[in-house]
């Protein structure tokens, strides 16, 4: 088991945006976490990148307890994510941004030599090879998020969580980012994808989880999911 | 320009600055010189935490006023000179890390007013306790020279100007910079991201702190309270934003710009308007010229060719 997300609960004030959530990984699974608008998806996300500690409950990843650790740490541990706005060193080139996820988050102590190797052959994985000296500002949508995967691929995580990495694109786009992410997949890295767009989670998801009002009320294999009347209803309404 | 011909050209004008003050005897200019180098030191320790870091901090004058304020009385009391210094740089870092870690609390503006009222309670601290301005002993003055002051400006502008481009070339550098574009991402990305702020922060204000030095060994009659003036401050962010804030040569062509035309408006200008004028310059800069003076010349370079 790589990651024990152990009943968590994190409330805004009177609001709690997660309850009791309790859900396990194992390793090279493909994670779907779905549910509509405010239901808790990034809520969880920031909770398990270490953006936010919860109020109850403990997370465990990789055999060690990361509740309350500061986001580098949790990175460095291994568990890398992407934001649902991007956020890319907007003046710093491609492959700086690459570098900083493998000189920082990367703990085996690359050189600035291998940095800038190896943020080359990352670029490229994403399927921007060549466009290393461009500045992040001057890319897309696409070539934002593709620098921001890559920049978590750089400092080799053994989980990745994708926050929304389809949104915005068009049929073309979203079968290349597909296509990118079962060869994360494929490369051994763990992921747990929160995704609107139902056709996409529905073909890379191993399992999903789904979330309503910060519970979760369905888990499992995407058919059995979806045919399930509690999800039905949290998406039409009863 | 290749790496051969930028250190060539550095060591030709690093040998020009060291033979000036066989040449120049004119104490006016060498006045100048002097401030010149002395505003090269200040702003590039500015320039690190406010422009590679992107950490606007507002109380730089607090770590120049330490620096100034001890280096003055200890050399006064017969320390050594350069012990006074190292004292000057220490007495400001000790200063910063005990004020960094509740100031890094602070985010965005909260950050730049905290830290612009720090320095403010210590210049209104001193103005009321050492209201007498501190004046050279008659000896000092009789054997006041431009010359050492002039040197001592070129060793500290040289340090800090060396030690912000080895930084800005290291992983340090990166880590920095990735802070100054979006620190969550930055965090994300597993930069320890109030470690190297306040790495930062200690570097930038031990520069400051010998600045002040500098200052406190040049001034031949000074208020204690005017060491912590809130235009140490402000120079430095003028001069860092004119020039090209986030570059290494940004601060110093804000520095030789800053001080010529200090110089010239204070020809035709009564005493002090010049503060007007480069407010004005600053918010034209902010507004229009982002990169400065170093982003126009890229520019007009780019379109040139």
């Amino acid at each position: 088991m790589l990651l024990d997300v152990k009943h968590i609960t994190k409330a805004f004030g009177g609001l709690v945006a997660v309850q009791d959530l309790a859900f396990t990984v194992e390793a090279g699974e493909v994670i779907g976490l779905i549910g509509p608008n405010g239901s808790g998806k990034t809520t969880s996300f920031h909770l398990i990148s270490g953006f936010l500690t919860p109020d109850q409950g403990e997370i465990e990843f990789d055999g060690h307890r990361i509740t309350g650790l500061k986001p580098h740490k949790v990175c460095q541990g291994g568990l890398a994510r992407t934001f649902q706005l991007t956020k890319p060193f907007a003046e710093l080139s491609a492959a700086q941004n690459v570098m900083v996820g493998g000189l920082y988050g990367d703990t085996t102590g690359q050189t600035t030599r291998q940095a800038v190797k190896e943020s080359e052959e990352i670029l490229e994985f994403v399927g921007l090879g060549g466009r290393g000296d461009t500045p992040a500002e001057a890319f897309g949508t696409v070539g934002r998020k593709r620098i921001e995967i890559a920049r978590a691929l750089a400092t080799k995580p053994k989980m990745l969580l994708l926050d929304e990495m389809m949104s915005g694109l068009t049929r073309t786009e979203m079968a290349e980012a597909l296509a990118l992410v079962r060869a994360i997949r494929d490369s051994g890295v763990t992921l747990i994808v929160v995704e609107h767009v139902m056709k996409a989670i529905l073909e890379i998801s191993d399992r999903l989880i789904v979330l309503h009002h910060g519970e979760k009320i369905a888990e499992g294999i995407p058919a059995e999911v979806l045919k399930n009347q509690a999800v039905i209803e949290a998406y039409l309404g009863e | 320009m290749s790496n051969t011909k930028r250190f060539t050209i550095s060591g030709i004008i690093v040998v020009i600055l060291l033979l000036i003050p066989v040449v120049v005897s004119r104490t006016d200019l060498m006045t100048w010189l002097t401030f010149t180098l002395l505003y090269i030191a200040l702003s590039q320790s500015w320039n690190l935490i406010g422009g590679y870091a992107g950490q606007q901090n507002l109380g730089h004058a607090a770590f120049f006023g330490i620096g100034a304020l001890l280096v003055r009385t200890l050399w006064l009391y017969g320390t050594p000179l350069p012990l006074a210094l190292v004292a000057g740089a220490l007495a400001a870092m000790i200063f910063a890390l005990i004020i960094g870690f509740p100031a890094f609390r602070l985010k965005g503006v909260y950050f730049i007013i905290g830290t612009l009222v720090l320095a403010e309670i210590l210049k209104i601290i001193f103005d009321t306790i050492l209201p007498h301005a501190s004046v050279l002993p008659s000896k000092l003055l009789n054997d006041y020279s431009l010359t050492p002051r002039y040197y001592l400006s070129l060793v500290i502008a040289l340090l800090a100007v060396g030690l912000v481009y080895g930084i800005s070339r290291s992983k340090l550098g990166l880590g920095l910079m990735s802070i100054r574009e979006d620190e969550d991402a930055a965090e994300a990305a597993g930069v320890d991201t109030l470690k190297y702020k306040l790495t930062a922060f200690l570097i930038s204000t031990g520069l400051a702190g010998l600045a002040g030095g500098v200052y406190a060994y040049f001034a031949a009659a000074v208020l204690p309270g005017h060491m912590f003036a809130a235009e140490w401050t402000f120079d430095a962010v003028i001069i860092v934003f004119v020039g090209g804030v986030g570059t290494i040569i940004g601060p110093i062509i804000g520095s030789i710009f800053f001080v010529l035309l200090q110089q010239l408006l204070n020809l035709f200008l009564p005493a002090g308007t010049h503060v007007l004028v480069f407010g004005i310059l600053f918010i034209f800069v902010v507004l229009y010229l982002p990169g400065g003076l170093v982003g126009l010349i890229h520019k007009l370079k780019k379109n040139a060719s």
